[in-house]
C-alpha cells in the first residue's frame, strides 16, 4: 500500500483537493489498477466506518429508550408478581398444613378406653374373636400347669 | 422493515426492540455469556441486520419480506435476527480463544474458512459475500486503538494534526500517521485475504 498516494487518497475523499488536482488524481486513478483498487478499497473502508459508527450513535439512543421502557415495564410488574406471590404463598401454606395436620388427627382418634375390658378378662373371652372359657385362664398359669403335672 | 430501509426512526427504533426483546428473552439457551457480553453480541447483530435492510439484502415486496435470490423469508424475523446473532456469537467464541495471544488488531489467525462456512449457514437469506461486508466486519474486530483513529479520521474527518492532541497515548504526528498507515494496512490484507478465499469456495 503506497502511504503518499493514501495521503492522496484521503484528500480526495475529505474533498480537501483543488480542482486541478483532483483532475490529475482520477486520470492516475483510472490509469493505474493497483491505485484504483487502494482508492476504491479506502472507500469501502469510509463507508463501512461511517455506516458503523452512525448506527451505535443511533443504537447508544434506542438502547436508553429501550432501557426506559423495559424499565416501566417491569414497574408494572410488581404487582403482578405479587398476586402471585401471594396465591403462591396461601397454596404452600395450605398443602404444608394438610401435612403437619393430618397425622395429629390420626393420633387424636377418639377411642374410649371403657369399653375395653380389664385385663385379667381379656384371655379367654372373645374379644379378639376367639372364645375360651373363663376357667381356661387359672389353668393357663404356670402353677396350675405345675399342678396338672404333680396330679399326673 | 420499510420504515428501517427509509431511515425512518421509529421503524428502527420498533425493529430494535422486537429484536432486542426476542434476544434478552432467548440467549440465555442459546449463548453462554455474561450480559455484557450479550449486549455486544445483540448490537452488533442488530447493525449487521440493519446493513442487510438498508442495503436491500433484505427487503419487503407486496408485504412479503425477501431475502435470498429475491425468495421469500422462509422463517420469521426473529429467526433470521438470531441466526446473525448465533454467527457474531460464534465469532465472538473465536475470537475470545484468539485473545490468548496479544492482540494487535492483526486477524490473520482467524479461520477464514470457517468464517465463510460460518456465514453461508446462518445468513442463509443473504446474497453472497461482497468486499463491503467483508470490511465492514473486519472494522467491527479491529484493535480499539485502530478503531479510535480510524473513526475519528474518516468518519468525523479530522485531521492528523487535531487527533494527535485528543490521544495522548501517541506522541507525535509521525507516530501517529505510521499507525494510521498500519491499521489501514492490517484492514486491507485481512479483508483481501478473506475476500479471495472466499470467492474460492
Amino acid at each position: 500500500m503506497d502511504e503518499m498516494f493514501q495521503d492522496r487518497i484521503d484528500d480526495y475523499l475529505h474533498d480537501r483537493m483543488k480542482a486541478v488536482d483532483k483532475e490529475a488524481f482520477l486520470l492516475e486513478v483510472e490509469e493505474e489498477s493497483e491505485k484504483k483498487r487502494q482508492l476504491y478499497f479506502t472507500q469501502k473502508v469510509k463507508s463501512a466506518i461511517r455506516s458503523r459508527e452512525e448506527k451505535l450513535r443511533i443504537l447508544t439512543l434506542f438502547k436508553e429508550q429501550y432501557e426506559r421502557k423495559r424499565k416501566s415495564a417491569t414497574m408494572l410488574l410488581p404487582n403482578k408478581k405479587k398476586i402471585w406471590i401471594w396465591i403462591y404463598g396461601v397454596a404452600a401454606v395450605f398443602v404444608v398444613g394438610i401435612f403437619v395436620i393430618r397425622p395429629v388427627f390420626l393420633y387424636d382418634s377418639p377411642r374410649d378406653y371403657n369399653d375395653i375390658p380389664p385385663m385379667k378378662d381379656v384371655r379367654g373371652n372373645d374379644i379378639y374373636g376367639i372364645t375360651f372359657s373363663i376357667d381356661s385362664l387359672k389353668n393357663d398359669t404356670l402353677e396350675d400347669f405345675q399342678d396338672m403335672q404333680h396330679r399326673e | 422493515m420499510e420504515g428501517v430501509a427509509a431511515n425512518n426512526r421509529r421503524h428502527q427504533f420498533d425493529l430494535y426492540t422486537y429484536c432486542a426483546d426476542y434476544f434478552w428473552d432467548n440467549y440465555r439457551g442459546m449463548f453462554f455469556v455474561n450480559e455484557k457480553d450479550a449486549d455486544e453480541i445483540l448490537q452488533n447483530s442488530f447493525i449487521a441486520f440493519w446493513e442487510n435492510i438498508e442495503r436491500h439484502k433484505v427487503y419487503v415486496e407486496n408485504g412479503v419480506i425477501m431475502g435470498k435470490n429475491k425468495e421469500p423469508f422462509k422463517g420469521s424475523i426473529t429467526t433470521y435476527f438470531m441466526s446473525i446473532a448465533e454467527n457474531k456469537y460464534k465469532e465472538w467464541v473465536r475470537d475470545k480463544k484468539r485473545m490468548k495471544n496479544p492482540l494487535t488488531g492483526n486477524i490473520e489467525d482467524v479461520n477464514i474458512k470457517e468464517w465463510i462456512k460460518q456465514k453461508e449457514d446462518f445468513e442463509s437469506q443473504s446474497d453472497e459475500l461482497d468486499l463491503w461486508e467483508i470490511v465492514a466486519e473486519c472494522i467491527s474486530k479491529m484493535s480499539p486503538r485502530c478503531n479510535e483513529i480510524l473513526t475519528k479520521f474518516y468518519y468525523e474527518e479530522k485531521k492528523l494534526d487535531v487527533i494527535l492532541k485528543e490521544i495522548p497515548a501517541i506522541d507525535s504526528y509521525k507516530a501517529l500517521k505510521s499507525k494510521k498507515h498500519k491499521c489501514m494496512e492490517t484492514l486491507r490484507k485481512s479483508a483481501n485475504e478473506m475476500y479471495h478465499r472466499g470467492l474460492c469456495f
